[in-house]
């Protein structure tokens, strides 16, 4: 191959890196582009919430709501998008590389020409450094391919969809909902009316808070505060409101329970603290409502004055004859009002009671009155709760615990503590079928020097017949009575014998 | 710089003539099995060594011994065994009694030199015997007492082991893996196949193949292989290839860092390029392409991975980790979609 070939050759590839650049660079921008609308609608709701916030301010300020044109609310939805858009179309510009490589790697890929172009493209730009037979073969063996090359278009190649992500749509529905919440409140709270709102509600209710305002002008009354009670005694509070004779306005009602100056309340708190030794965490004690009695201890000393006391009414007004009265021992408490009390309670209040004459007036005051009523009511003994067991730490005061339903022992934090909590409950297959794990082996590895022991060199040599017994032996030494024994044995006289001959000597 | 050229084109047809005359005397005796037919002629043309794994009765053995009758050089067959020590396969100096009545120590050459050395039931042996194939198949050569052997040109190892009766066996470590360039996993053939089979084999015509080349023809071939020259796109591909087995590298994707214990080592690359040159020219190319590195990347680096624990209980094998990384790893030519 000539120079000049080369040269032609290197000429013709530059021509295809730059139509390649051009086509790879275009589709990199379009790609770009529907990457970042699929990803920058996550933003949407910026707009919307910064909107939310200053309005809010104003609101909170004093000032009213926003009047904004349409235009601006629809400039506020896409500020979001459209600012993130941009920075990701510039950190992707950035990040963007294209080398020549790639670009006459994209013809080489369309043709499947294995790399021809990209190969004979990096073999001439070293041909002057180290050329071999195989190098000059391979450009050679691009040229043809480099004329298909000339002669086609790079195709297109697929963009991603125009869509968006999962994350995006829900932005945008969020970012939808934060506008149109914006919208509303703007239209609710317009400047001209909300200075007419306002004057009203300075005129009203000079010390009311902005959060209260707020609520008026939405339409809301002010939720009035909750009377001081525990949450067990609400349903029955609600019933013995319901069941008044008197046909005060409920409102009314609720405000004077909030005010906490009713009897019943200012009863209720009085002997709840009063029988904490006797009936600790019985919540029937503190659900009704009692009257006062004249030998009652002054407990509360506002709360009885404020408030007259209401006459006796047995038939409905049954729950509110107090129990807690009758914890004293001095109430008129019927059997529904006693199927109220604890068991733990009654002993002592059976024993306290027991000459009592009001209780048993009380007692044929209701049979004469079931009797009146003509059915038979069932024992609402049977009914009543049982003994709170519930072991869990209770809430501080003297409120009961409202998980306690009574029921069976320790609750289920209790029982996963203990030896239950530390076995393994749920058993792990072995995965690996055929293989038990043969345990882990320690290894114990002690370095130790080798010493060197130096031995004689051992020169072989003919052996001489031995003439002398080996090896020293060592005689035992014998006691002397061993001795005289052996020596008599060896030299005593042999006895005589028949043959003549025989005998050890 | 023409006769170069042609030089090269010359060399390039005659290593496409020669292996289509040695798969075609393989073909006589073998049916199918074209890719480990491909493979361990690759293998011998790039100078490394092979292991066959495959159930027994699929003709691994048969394989090897009709490539040895198709290159004239000298073959030699070892049934590995527990009980066999690594002088049964290098050889032992024995004395020997000499022309004048004297007696002498001569070295005793072992069956390991030979061309083809066909280590049947590789991992039936000890590691004692297995670890002597390691200085053989790398260095090309076997160290007996103080006397250093030059085995021959070409000197090729082709292994078989079956993957199913592992008792009594002794896996082979992974020193002695990684001194293979291609693990060869063959199976089934297929039905069209089996009809072929059972002909050539029952009937009472054998099959003689005749050697087509010497082996001085195969060193000429290697040289050829070695010549081809490798672009710089291909050579990055193939380290992205083999860093991405490396679990903790900077292209090894999640599964492999999950999954893999241990990853390639760089006589992975070597090995890849290697046999990428070699298919190279088999398809008439002059260099190597990342075609070529994807193609011979799976018999290549599927017994350099070791599967972890995690791995092992989740059935993750070695092609899917290899596969894992060809995923993983983007060709220089391509651009990021």
């Amino acid at each position: 191959m000539s120079v000049m070939d080369s040269a032609g050759l290197r000429g013709r590839l530059n021509t295809l890196a730059h139509q390649a650049q051009r086509h790879i660079s275009g589709w990199q921008r379009a790609r770009d582009l529907r990457r970042g609308v699929r990803r920058a609608f996550v933003w949407a709701p910026v707009g919307p919430a910064l909107a939310g916030g200053y309005q809010l301010v104003r609101v909170l300020g004093g000032g009213g709501g926003v009047s904004w044109a349409w235009w601006v609310w629809a400039l506020l939805l896409v500020a979001g998008p459209v600012v993130a858009l941009a920075l990701w179309l510039v950190r992707a510009a950035r990040q963007r590389s294209l080398t020549r490589r790639q670009c006459l790697g994209a013809f080489d890929l369309q043709l499947g020409t294995h790399d021809r172009l990209v190969t004979a493209d990096e073999f001439l730009a070293a041909a002057d450094h180290s050329t071999s037979a195989f190098h000059l073969a391979a450009i050679e063996d691009a040229a043809s391919h480099i004329d298909a090359a000339e002669q086609m278009t790079l195709a297109a190649r697929a963009l991603p969809a125009w869509s968006l992500s999962r994350r995006a749509g829900l932005a945008l529905v969020a970012a939808l909902v934060l506008l149109l919440a914006n919208l509303w409140v703007a239209t609710r709270l317009a400047p001209t009316d909300a200075t007419a709102t306002l004057a009203d509600a300075a005129l009203s209710q000079s010390a009311a808070s902005p959060v209260s305002l707020l609520q008026q002008w939405l339409g809301r009354a002010p939720a009035a505060p909750r009377p001081q009670r525990p949450p067990s005694t609400m349903p029955e509070a609600a019933s013995a409101t319901d069941t008044q004779p008197d046909s005060t306005p409920r409102t009314n009602q609720t405000a004077q329970d909030a005010e906490g100056g009713s009897q019943s309340g200012g009863q209720s708190r009085s002997r709840s603290t009063s029988q904490a030794m006797s009936s600790a965490g019985s919540p029937s004690n503190q659900q009704n409502p009692s009257q006062p009695l004249e030998d009652d201890p002054p407990q509360d000393q506002q709360a009885p004055s404020k408030t007259p006391p209401k006459p006796p009414d047995n038939r409905k007004g049954e729950p509110q004859s107090s129990s807690a009265t009758s914890g004293q021992g001095q109430s008129r408490s019927s059997s529904v009002d006693r199927s109220a009390i604890p068991a733990v309670d009654q002993p002592d209040r059976a024993g306290a009671n027991k000459d009592d004459g009001k209780d048993e007036e009380g007692e044929e005051d209701e049979v004469e009155e079931e009797k009146t009523s003509g059915a038979e009511r069932p024992s609402l003994r049977r009914n009543k709760p049982p003994v709170d067991r519930n072991l869990s730490p209770r809430p501080a005061g003297d409120e009961p615990n409202p998980n306690a339903n009574g029921r069976s022992g320790p609750g289920g934090r209790k029982k996963t503590r203990g030896v239950p909590a530390m076995i393994l409950g749920v058993p792990t297959p072995d995965r690996i079928q055929g293989m038990t794990h043969p345990g882990r082996s320690k290894v114990t590895q002690e370095n130790a020097t080798p010493r060197e022991e130096p031995q004689a060199a051992v020169n072989a040599e003919a052996r001489p017949p031995r003439q002398s017994p080996v090896g020293h032996i060592e005689h035992p030494r014998l006691l002397p009575w061993m001795q005289s024994l052996v020596e008599k044995y060896f030299t005593r006289e042999k006895p005589p014998t028949a043959a003549g001959s025989g005998g050890r000597e | 710089m023409s006769t170069s050229a042609t030089d090269a084109r010359e060399a390039a047809a005659r290593f496409c003539r020669v292996y289509a005359d040695i798969k075609s005397r393989v073909h006589q005796m073998m049916v199918g099995q074209d890719e480990i037919i491909d493979g361990a002629m690759t293998a011998l043309l790039a100078g490394g060594h092979v292991l066959l794994e495959g159930v027994p009765g699929l003709g691994k053995t048969m394989l090897v011994r009709c490539l040895s009758q198709a290159i004239d050089a000298s073959f030699s067959r070892i049934q590995f065994t527990p009980d066999m020590m690594p002088a049964d396969i290098q050889g032992t100096w024995v004395l020997m009694e000499n022309e004048r009545g004297g007696h002498e120590l001569r070295f005793q050459e072992g069956p390991l030199v030979a061309n083809l050395v066909l280590a049947d039931e590789i991992n039936r042996a000890t590691p004692k015997t297995q670890s002597a194939l390691l200085e053989a198949m790398q260095e090309k050569q076997v160290t007996v007492g103080r006397r250093t052997l030059k085995l021959p040109e070409p000197f090729c190892v082709l292994a078989t082991q079956n993957p199913v009766e592992q008792e009594g066996t002794y896996p082979l470590p992974e020193a002695q893996l990684d001194r293979f360039l291609f693990k060869l996993v063959v199976g089934y053939p297929k039905e069209e196949d089996y009809a072929a089979i059972l002909d050539r084999t029952i009937g009472d015509t054998d099959v003689v193949i005749t050697p087509v080349i010497h082996a001085a023809d195969i060193v000429a071939l290697r040289h050829t292989v070695r010549a081809v020259p490798v672009p710089d796109h291909a050579r990055q591909y193939a380290i992205r290839l083999v860093m991405a087995t490396q679990p903790g590298s900077a292209y090894a994707p999640p599964r492999i860092n999950e999954y893999v214990a241990l990853g390639s080592s760089p006589r992975g690359a070597q090995s890849l390029l290697l046999a990428a040159k070699v298919r190279a020219l088999i398809e008439g190319r002059y260099a190597v392409s990342v075609d070529d590195v994807r193609r011979v990347a799976l018999p290549v680096l599927r017994h350099r991975v070791l599967i972890n624990f995690h791995g092992q209980s989740d059935r993750i094998t070695d092609a899917d980790i290899v596969d894992a990384a060809l995923a993983a790893v983007r060709a220089p030519l391509e651009v990021a979609s």
